[in-house]
């Protein structure tokens, strides 16, 4: 990725709030669906945005400010889980009175149990909406690559699944 | 698709409707990310540097007078990665206690090194990327999660073959201090249970332990083993982050009694440690963590964890890493952690306070491993811009004489 001398040098405080502001409460609820803890995702939340401050030279005019927060975001997330690996481990979600409670549950325990690499890959592009390209750069891979990842999760919870 | 599509979403969005973001969540981090500390990058180290001198000064002036005695070691300074790192060990031998750091350039191959430095031998695993290995505390077993499977461990054995693998996710698991089983900790009947196994294999029986339950059925469930320790019977199981009340519980693994509890403010302590047997907690205040925004306590504690009494206490601006294996060292960051990197650190003997060893150069601590029963303390830094989950990392073993032993090279933080 091509490096970018500081695009806005009036103010970098401004550049901040305008370039990741809006990308804060999908960075907290991306944290949120690695980590599952609402304590715990508000933190990696918190210590991305100071990665990102402190890296904010490196954000490329072309990129996806959201993308590269996001990857951020991400990064921050799987370092918590390294640094407190027993902590991590969740128990099932608390199961709510439904009228499709079978069908959810069924989903929502599929969910969980998708390397969480997948479920992240499904989270971004079902949840947020982001494009491939974009769900490519917060996992590191290629559009093409976050296709693949997209397609191998979702068919993991509907085995007969068909992608065009 | 479009079905699946609609139910994926709606089956995060129940997840996330239950725990919304915080009202005014823009404004607060942008406030803090923009606060002066981190406004500039040169002002950011100014800020370090002075924060090193008061650090040190703190260290002088509150723990002991010893501290000229010891010049300042440098830690392992990342070079070259040298050709012998590309070797083959061959098995690890049985019985020596070893500690495993990743090779630079054979993924997935870990080197042994003996508490004197010594390569003692090499493990191959075939490990995802996005995966760490967990060894026991004398490197004679490993847990890792099979492509980043969540929750769901597989354990190897001394030799890095597979020993079995979780038939179900825990709570939270550790290694237990004699390197043969794993606390666990389960909720999944809506009560908390404690135990401990062998890897991969079930408990041999779980212990109510009465912890908050309202919390469990909330879903906030956060609670960690901070320490297990097979030998003492003691595990200490914590509930510990900047803006939330923090709990320790030490719990009697056998039959699941609290032996102590305590329950402290709100943003006063956080980042609970306690020592691998058991026998010591710290509790660090929210000022060493670079919390300035509420109330801190005029300390860092270093407490028994048998009654809370306190041992030793030390600058707010200090907070404690890591104990040693036989309680008498503690692995200090002596700067608060206002920029965000702890790279400020000093070994100090817990019972006098005076400093053994300290570290003032802009590597950024990483991670500590600890000497099972002994006083050694292995000390990973890496780069500051190194942001990966595997980092390359400098490691350094620091000796209870002040003594440090570099490894040649640098390696990957398992």
């Amino acid at each position: 990725m091509q490096e970018l001398a500081v695009t806005h040098p009036r103010s970098r405080e401004g550049d901040f709030d305008s370039l990741i502001g809006p990308h804060l409460e999908a960075g907290y609820r991306t944290a949120l669906a690695i980590l599952r803890n609402r304590d715990e995702a508000h933190d990696a939340v918190q210590e991305a945005a100071f990665t990102a401050w402190r890296r904010m030279r490196q954000l490329n005019k072309a990129a996806s400010a959201r993308a590269w927060f996001l990857a951020i975001v991400a990064n921050q997330c799987r370092s918590m889980r390294r640094a407190r690996w027993w902590s991590v481990i969740r128990l099932p979600e608390v199961q709510r009175e439904e009228p499709d409670v079978a069908e959810t549950t069924d989903l929502d325990r599929a969910l969980n149990r998708l390397p969480r690499d997948e479920r992240l890959a499904l989270f971004l592009y079902f949840y947020l909406d982001l494009p491939l390209v974009e769900v490519g750069a917060v996992l590191g891979l290629t559009a093409a690559g976050a296709k693949t990842r997209v397609y191998r999760a979702a068919k993991k919870l509907r085995p007969g699944l068909e992608m065009t | 698709m479009d079905d699946l599509r609609s139910e994926i979403r709606s089956a995060f969005e129940r997840e996330q409707a239950a725990h919304p973001p915080a009202a005014g969540l823009r404004r607060d981090i942008v406030q803090a990310v923009l606060a002066p500390p981190r406004r500039q990058t040169s002002m950011q180290w100014l800020a370090v540097a002075v924060a090193a001198l008061l650090g040190m000064a703190v260290v002088v002036g509150l723990m002991s007078a010893r501290l000229a005695q010891k010049a300042s070691v440098p830690a392992a300074t990342p070079q070259a990665t040298p050709s012998s790192l590309d070797r083959d060990y061959g098995p690890p031998p049985a019985g020596v206690p070893l500690f495993y750091v990743e090779s630079p350039s054979h993924r997935g191959w870990y080197i042994g090194f003996d508490w004197t430095g010594k390569p003692r031998g090499t493990i191959k695993v075939a490990i995802a990327q996005s995966s760490s290995l967990y060894q026991a505390p004398d490197g004679s077993g490993f847990a890792m999660e099979p492509s980043g499977n969540l929750g769901f461990y597989q354990f190897l054995d001394r030799l890095g073959q597979q020993v079995g693998i979780d038939p179900t996710p825990y709570q939270s698991q550790m290694w237990a201090d004699d390197s043969r089983h794993l606390c666990v900790l389960e909720g999944n009947s809506g009560q908390w249970k404690i135990g401990l196994r062998a890897p991969g294999a079930a408990p041999a029986s779980l212990h109510q332990v009465a912890l908050d339950s309202s919390n469990l059925r909330s879903d906030l469930i956060n609670r960690g083993f901070s320490s297990c320790s097979a030998q003492n019977d003691r595990a200490i199981i914590t509930y510990s982050f900047v803006g939330a009340p923090a709990e320790v519980w030490v719990v009697r693994i056998s039959d699941g009694s609290i032996l102590f509890h305590k329950v402290d403010q709100a943003n006063t302590f956080s980042a609970i440690v306690a020592s691998g047997d058991g026998g010591l907690i710290a509790d660090n205040s929210g000022q060493s963590l670079g919390y300035d925004a509420g109330p801190t306590p005029p300390a860092t504690l270093i407490e028994r964890a048998a009654d809370g009494s306190t041992v030793r206490a030390l600058d707010p601006s200090i907070r404690v890493l890591a104990f040693s294996g036989d309680d008498r060292l503690a692995l200090v960051t002596t700067a608060p952690n206002a920029a965000g990197r702890v790279t400020h650190l000093a070994l100090v003997r817990v019972a006098d306070g005076s400093v053994l060893w300290r570290y003032d150069g802009g590597l950024q601590y990483t991670e500590s491993l600890i000497e099972p029963n002994g006083s050694a303390i292995v000390v990973m830094q890496q780069s500051q811009s190194d942001e990966q989950v595997h980092p390359s990392v400098g490691v350094v073993i620091l000796h209870p004489d002040g003594t440090s032993i570099p490894l040649e090279g640098e390696f990957i933080r398992p």
